[in-house]
């Protein structure tokens, strides 16, 4: 496990320091609903007492490596072993294994939606014209395709999912190319499960 | 039957089964390990079923366990008598056949595949491979219904859609830092009052890389960007600053409203202006100067008037002694208090080394020990390192060894089975070989009995045609000869006793192997134990009863 040791040093800190224990529980399970993009469960205002700053440090420390143990897909036992290494008191790394088994998958999820990925085709919308009579002499063989892709893909300024078309037009030869092209890569996955 | 016992105790070994190691044929099973085997047997072929592995101590339950075992066992298509009793009051030959049955039924061990060997890559190829098959398999569903485009397969998710993916974008996050002693009080009051939480500092999907990745920040020091620290400062000398800007805006405002009244005095204002400024720069430098010199010499007027009082307490004193010194008697009065006052410094000193000297030593003592202690808490630390050193070590070590031993233990697995294997098959060909042997032996005593069955009748051929031969030779004589009719009847009284005689031998024969047939019947059921199964059946009964009794009177 790769682990930065400023913040192995700041996890540290952590373990040693003077939050109250219920406190705590609430400031993990803040963490673990917001790295998961659900609404806080507790008012962290509430939970400020007489140190905001340490709690805001605590809360930030927390929230990383949990998004760092998610990252690197530990599991209970490294995470129990690295958070008794950081001082941490035996209760404490059971709660907070206890909370990550139960929003691993969630987090997973979480981090893995993040990153750039080219649009991804949900939907087809097509047509088929013929040149009946036209003003030029350019023989047309066949149909023409017309064809919509509809492609999902993340919108920054909407902040979600938007759908986006991307048009083309082929003719039949180009498109027999473009079915053969798909059904070749079809076969390249079913080849890759099958050995 | 040795063989057929080794290989069925073997199988139940397998399956953990407790079986002791002194056990080795079936004569020595109780009802107890017939039934935890017949279990577990059953449990490994249908892993469904569940089944309780050791006989309860109370009868009627052992009977109701018993009956769901043997109809377990006839569903899975056994022919023979199967019920409780085989169970509960089994015989050697039928329990030997219902587990060989159970064993031959018994699952073939899957190989499981061994990821764990497999280094990063192939594992990786793996779970590309699980992950394109499971997403050729799945039927489509349409994006819209994913929750965050994931798709539930079990254990594995699979990303179908990813409208929902945000760039990796990381926000400058600002995180406090107390451990660090270094920080400013102003500083921390900015932590305590103003940052807001991490959540709240950046965009909801930025928050995880920018927790995660700190590109965002500058190593060095450069100054087109404020760190907080120096927005902070700012904060703070705001107020300075405003204070010092009150000074200078006032003039500028006259200014203005000058500016608008007479537009073209714009020049002289303008000069005025400067003039005004140098004016006012050079009488703030006199005043600030004039002002350092007032300050100045306000502290030499307090020194002064220090020095002054200082002066005229000494002049007081100095009066007043000169006044006593005009006397004699106080003169020599206060020579004597000098010299009291010396003597008693002399002894006060004697007194103070006195008291010093043990003092000092104690003190030296106390620094070695201190010093000793020191150094045996270093040892001890050192020690407590190394120790540590020596858990990780022994940890990492106790790991390895786990694994290998598991490695061991499947090689071992492994190994065993092909001895058995190999073993199995020598003891099958010895087998075949016996029997082969047997049926030659089989094929001559055939021969034989057939050899004499041919003899037998060929003597029986002779003997009639004799008989035939002489019966007519002395039926002929017979009608002349007194004698010769004697003859004949006595020849026919013996044929006819001859022949009872061998009748009597053939029914001697047939009654013998009759008897063999009733001996071997008997020794069959000798073998079935029956009178002390009904001896145990008695027992059981009359458990029952007493269960049925405690049971009604508990009713009562």
């Amino acid at each position: 496990m790769n682990i930065k040791e400023e913040l192995r040093n700041r996890v540290k800190f952590i373990g040693n320091c003077t939050v109250n224990d219920d406190i705590f529980k609430k400031l993990v399970e803040n963490g673990f609903s917001t790295l998961t993009r659900k609404p806080e469960t507790h008012s962290l205002s509430t939970l400020y007492n007489s140190k905001p700053d340490l709690i805001k440090e605590v809360y930030a420390i927390i929230m990383t490596i949990t998004a760092e143990f998610a990252r690197h897909d530990l599991s209970k036992e490294e995470i129990t072993q690295f958070l008794v290494d950081s001082n941490f008191s035996t209760n404490r790394s059971a709660l907070f294994v206890e909370l990550y088994e139960k929003n691993k998958r969630d987090l997973q999820i979480a981090l893995g939606n993040i990153g750039s990925h080219p649009p991804h085709i949900v939907d087809v919308e097509w047509k088929i014209d013929y040149i009946v009579k036209a003003s030029n002499l350019d023989r047309s063989d066949g149909p023409i395709f017309r064809i919509a892709l509809s492609t999902s893909k993340f919108d920054e300024s909407v902040k979600g999912k938007s759908v986006e078309r991307v048009y083309f037009t082929c003719n039949s030869r180009e498109l027999q190319d473009l079915v053969y092209k798909l059904k070749d890569a079809v076969r390249h996955c079913q080849r890759l499960t099958s050995e | 039957m040795e063989e057929v016992d080794n290989i069925i105790i073997d199988a139940l070994r397998n399956l953990s089964c407790n079986i002791d190691e002194e056990v080795k044929s079936l004569k020595q099973f109780t009802t107890e390990m017939v039934f935890s085997s017949m279990s577990h047997c059953l449990e490994a072929i249908s892993p469904d079923i569940n089944l309780p592995s050791s006989l309860p101590p109370s009868m009627s339950l052992r009977l109701k366990h018993a009956t769901t075992v043997a109809e377990h066992i006839k569903s899975l298509g056994y022919r023979g008598d199967m019920g409780y009793q085989t169970i509960l009051y089994c015989n050697e030959i039928e329990v030997r056949r219902v587990l060989m049955f159970l064993v031959e039924r018994l699952p073939r061990e899957t190989h499981k595949t061994v990821t764990d060997e497999l280094g990063y890559v192939p594992r990786l190829m793996k779970k590309i491979e699980e992950k394109i098959r499971l997403s050729l398999e799945k039927p489509w569903v349409p994006c819209d219904f994913l929750k965050y485009g994931v798709r539930d397969c079990g254990n594995i998710d699979l990303k179908q859609d990813f409208g929902h993916s945000s760039s990796l974008l990381s926000q400058n996050i600002q995180i406090p830092n107390l451990q660090q002693g270094t920080s400013s009080e102003a500083l921390k009051q900015y932590w305590i009052h103003h940052l807001p939480d991490v959540s709240r500092q950046c965009d909801r999907q930025n928050l995880i890389p920018s927790l995660l990745y700190n590109d965002n920040k500058f190593v060095g020091k450069i100054d087109f960007i404020k760190s907080p620290e120096k927005k902070e400062i700012c904060i703070n000398t705001v107020d300075a600053v405003e204070g010092a800007q009150n000074v200078f805006v006032e003039p500028i405002v006259i200014n203005n409203i000058n500016q608008t009244t007479a537009e073209i005095d714009l020049n002289e204002l303008y000069n005025d202006l400067e003039d005004h400024k140098l004016k006012y720069e050079e009488l703030q430098k006199t005043y600030s100067d004039l002002e350092k010199q007032s300050s100045k010499l306000k502290e030499i007027r307090n020194k002064k008037e220090q020095t002054l009082k200082e002066s005229v307490t000494k002049i007081k004193t100095r009066s007043k002694t000169l006044a006593v010194l005009q006397n004699n008697d106080n003169l020599i009065k206060l020579k004597s208090l000098v010299d009291n006052g010396n003597k008693r410094l002399i002894e006060l000193g004697n007194h103070w080394n006195d008291i010093r000297t043990p003092l000092l030593k104690e003190y030296e003592q106390l620094q070695q020990q201190m010093e000793i202690e020191k150094a045996k808490i270093h040892t001890e630390e050192q020690k407590l390192q190394n120790i540590k050193n020596k858990k990780t070590n022994l940890l990492k070590e106790l790991s390895d060894k786990e694994k290998l031993e598991q490695q061991l233990v499947q090689e071992c697995e492994s190994l065993n089975k092909n001895t058995n294997r190999s073993a199995y098959t020598r003891r099958i060909l010895e087998i075949i070989g016996n029997i082969k042997k047997q049926n030659e032996d089989i094929q001559k005593i055939l021969n034989d009995t057939k050899i004499v069955q041919k003899d037998i009748n060929n003597l029986n051929g002779q003997l009639d045609r004799s008989f035939a031969l002489s019966d007519e030779l002395i039926f002929r004589d017979a009608k002349r000869d007194e004698m010769a009719r004697k003859a004949y009847k006595l020849l026919a009284t013996l044929h006819n006793d001859c022949g009872e005689v061998v009748q009597a031998v053939t029914n001697l024969g047939l009654v013998e192997r009759e008897c063999r047939n009733l001996q071997e019947q008997i020794d069959a059921e000798l073998l079935r134990e029956i009178g002390s199964k009904l001896e145990r059946l008695n027992v059981d009964i009359a458990a029952i009863k007493k269960e049925n009794a405690e049971l009604a009177n508990k009713e009562h």
